[in-house]
């Protein structure tokens, strides 16, 4: 058994050590707190982003689905614009959309000017000839590319085609 | 204030010697307390070693609001339970296992230095635990029943209970020496 004045000594020393190491745990965390804040701030907004995407799909802007839209739509997919809303088509449809219309500028036609019904805008993706989005409007029967001056009159079977291959990736 | 609370009030404010005068006050109680419990000295020992350096480090943990000694004893109790609950069984050479019994005999000795009262210790050692406890407040560290029952974690009418009955079970033990000493 130790003497009073041994362990008085004793208990001294240890509250050094465990005075000492508090001080260090507190300097680590003083030191780690701002960092990982700094971390956290980077990462937010990569975040944010991400979780938009991810939120506007969910909210409907999925795949044939209407919904309002996104600031940035995936990969590959075609965009349509109706006044019933905006449609998101899967790769392989809007591969199918792509082949058509351009197509119809291929083949030509003779048809004449219908009264203008319902408008769409059809937005398809970069293709490996084509490296940017194109976009065409849909306008009764009239058929025009956008940023380009092919404007084309469709007649009333490439309509019929047209509205057949909307009307399959169309809900 | 008690006379602890007083010392430590002291050495809170600068005076170093007057930790000198709570350790003597209270270190060897608190050590003798804790033995109760984890039966080895050198435990008991560096049990309350931690407990007075935790007085240094966390300067204002204690309150004033109780006694200090009852405070100890609080912190010493808890811990000295902790320590049972994690214990490692250490199997003692038989050398050891002989220091030890010096020690403990050295610790009772200079503890309970009237013979009366160590017949009286070794009568209670064979009390259940908290019997013993209650007991040990009451007679050997002069406690009220409520600093007993603050120790213990236990309610005033619990301890009053527990000392009654551990006096009943003293008195068929030591016969009518008991009826002196209690």
């Amino acid at each position: 058994m130790r003497s009073l004045s041994q362990c008085r000594d004793e208990i001294f020393e240890r509250s050094e050590k465990r005075i000492r190491r508090r001080k260090r745990k507190m300097q680590i965390a003083a030191c780690t707190a701002p960092l990982c804040l700094c971390v956290v701030l980077l990462m937010l907004p990569g975040m944010r982003n991400s979780g938009s995407v991810e939120s506007s799909i969910e909210n409907g802007y999925a795949d044939g689905v209407a919904g309002v839209k996104p600031e940035s739509v995936p990969e590959q997919q075609a965009i349509i614009e109706s006044e019933d809303g905006i449609y998101l088509l899967p790769p392989e449809e809007a591969e199918k959309l792509s082949a058509l219309l351009e197509g119809f500028f291929r083949e030509g036609s003779g048809a004449e000017a219908q009264t203008p019904g319902e408008v769409f805008r059809i937005e398809l993706p970069p293709t490996f000839e084509k490296g940017e989005w194109t976009g065409y409007l849909l306008q009764g029967n009239c058929l025009e590319q956008e940023g380009t001056s092919r404007r084309i009159l469709l007649s009333q079977p490439q309509m019929e085609k047209l509205l057949r291959v909307m009307d399959e990736v169309l809900p | 204030m008690d006379n602890g609370a007083v010392c430590y009030r002291r050495f809170l404010d600068g005076d170093d010697s007057a930790f000198d005068a709570l350790m003597k006050e209270l270190f060897h109680n608190l050590v003798f307390f804790i033995d109760q419990y984890v039966h080895d000295v050198h435990t008991a020992e560096d049990i309350a070693i931690d407990i007075f350096s935790d007085l240094i480090v966390h300067k204002h943990r204690y309150n004033f609001k109780v006694t200090l000694k009852t405070y100890l004893f609080m912190i010493g109790r808890s811990r000295a339970l902790d320590y049972i609950k994690h214990r490692r069984i250490l199997s003692l050479t038989p050398l050891e296992e002989a220091q030890e019994l010096a020690d403990q005999a050295l610790l009772e000795e200079d503890f309970l230095a009237d013979e009366q009262k160590r017949r009286l210790h070794r009568a209670i050692q064979t009390l259940p635990q908290e019997m013993q406890t209650a007991i040990y407040l009451v007679y050997f560290e002069d406690m009220t029943y409520e600093e007993t029952a603050r120790v213990m974690k236990k309610k005033k009418k619990q301890v009053d209970n527990l000392v009654y009955r551990a006096k009943k079970e003293l008195r068929i033990l030591l016969g009518k020496e008991g009826d002196m000493l209690l």
